[in-house]
């Protein structure tokens, strides 16, 4: 995989995600309207000092204007990249910018694959108006690639140390709620607790292994790539996580990429020039 | 200079985002201002406090000194729907009530004026402001409920009860 077939395919899969989860988000936008759950007139008062001059982007219809125009971004993006730059840049970055405020206004409601197109949009942005040389756009692609495995690595580790997980309570319990869980896979594991225990570990051992893909490259790496393709895809069914799948597998083209040897080996190479 | 600047950018971010992880018992005193840390990722998914157990929204009214029965918000449906590992807006009102409720819940409600500053919190005027909006035209008041379901999944009980407010 070339550094621009990596590059492509993030925009791609992050555009692909990003425009289900807004599309999602304004199918439910009554519940951030003024009689809504999530109305700004009782949202502002988060803030002690007087934010007038932000006050504009988190009212009600100038956020649901900010958030089409994210829509319409993520549509155009893929498209734009690599052909227009500074469009590209300018678009990334408006699309940035919409989900920086999204989170200031207010974070009820979002999740983890919210810091996860942060992620991914901030590097898309700033390889934009970099000078796009080998390195930087190595260095933006590593961001995203070093940030998927600290998210898998770290989840794994809180998981760890988790009695609940360590005994296999946890998926019993996840799956026994109506927010996230299912109700077929909860009446199963309740009958058999050792294979809720199993699930339990094969995803901590997963998360936590998920760093081997820094140091295994290709074969480890693809394994590993596969086997969260699977596990998202898994989630996605039995939990409604699709917002998950869609997320970190826009992070993948940039885990396989950047920790090839062969490419490792040509950062290295401009790093530290033999002679 | 833009080249850095990229690269610096970057860097902090992913060393925060280690920072944060990695002490925990540090963070109050690095990261002195909630606005910053809301920014920094947090990568402990359902870990290591997995979400068990789901919230209720309850609400009544009065009119003329009688109450109604307790009634459960519906502004987000229970249905199951196979295309939800494409399409599944409804998480975001589950999503949602889940996180006020467990701020609303996680307030110290001890003492007398701890009482009066959880009415003042921004979960419980968010909920207030919602429930004001959708109350019946002839309520005068009206109360909510935070409940949860008991371990055999039949009843509920209810976890807080707020003041009665005018509509």
């Amino acid at each position: 995989m070339t550094l621009d077939t990596a590059l492509h395919l993030t925009v791609i899969l992050a555009s692909v995600g990003l425009f289900v989860t807004t599309l999602e988000e304004l199918q439910k936008l009554r519940l951030e309207g003024a009689k809504g759950i999530l109305s700004w007139e009782v949202l502002q008062h988060q803030y002690y000092r007087s934010i007038a001059w932000t006050g504009g982007v988190f009212t009600f219809s100038r956020y649901t204007l900010l958030k089409l125009l994210r829509l319409l971004g993520v549509l155009v993006l893929p498209f734009t990249f690599g052909t227009f730059p500074i469009g590209s840049a300018l678009i990334s970055g408006m699309v940035l910018f919409s989900l920086v405020v999204q989170y200031y206004r207010c974070a009820f409601g979002l999740d983890g694959t919210h810091q996860v197109y942060i992620i991914l949009f901030l590097s898309i942005a700033l390889y934009g108006i970099s000078s796009q040389s080998f390195l930087i756009s190595y260095v933006c692609l590593a961001a995203i690639a070093l940030q998927s495995v600290l998210a898998y690595v770290i989840s794994g580790y809180c998981k760890l140390v988790s009695q609940q997980w360590r005994d296999g309570s946890a998926l019993i319990g996840i799956m026994s709620t109506k927010i996230y869980g299912n109700a077929r896979l909860y009446r199963w594991f309740k009958r058999h607790p050792q294979y809720s225990r199993l699930a339990c570990w094969g995803v901590i051992v997963f998360e936590l292994a998920f760093i081997a893909c820094c140091f295994f490259q290709p074969k480890v790496t693809l394994l590993l790539l596969g086997l969260g393709f699977s596990f998202h895809l898994v989630n996605a069914f039995a939990m409604g996580l699709n917002n998950f799948l869609m997320a970190f597998i826009a992070t993948y083209p940039a885990v396989y990429y950047c920790f090839d040897p062969a490419e490792a080996a040509k950062l290295y190479a401009l790093l530290f020039p033999a002679g | 200079m833009i080249d850095i600047a990229v690269g610096a950018i970057l860097s902090i971010y992913l060393f925060a985002t280690l920072l944060y992880a990695a002490f925990p018992k540090w963070r109050g005193s690095i990261f002195r201002s909630e606005k910053v840390v809301r920014i920094i990722p947090k990568w402990n998914f359902f870990a290591p406090i997995p979400g068990t157990q789901d919230f209720y929204l309850l609400y009544r009214e009065s009119c003329n000194g009688n109450f109604s029965h307790w009634r459960e918000v519906d502004f987000y449906t229970y249905q199951s729907d196979p295309l939800t590992f494409i399409w599944n807006p409804n998480k975001k009102g589950k999503k949602i009530l889940f996180d006020i409720a467990t701020l609303l819940l996680a307030q110290d409600t001890t003492a007398k004026e701890d009482l009066m500053r959880v009415k003042l919190s921004i979960p419980y005027l968010m909920i207030l402001n919602y429930l004001s909006n959708h109350c019946t035209e002839l309520a005068e008041n009206v109360q909510f409920a935070i409940a949860r379901p008991t371990e055999d999944q039949v009843k509920s009980e209810l976890m807080y009860i707020s003041g009665i407010h005018n509509v």
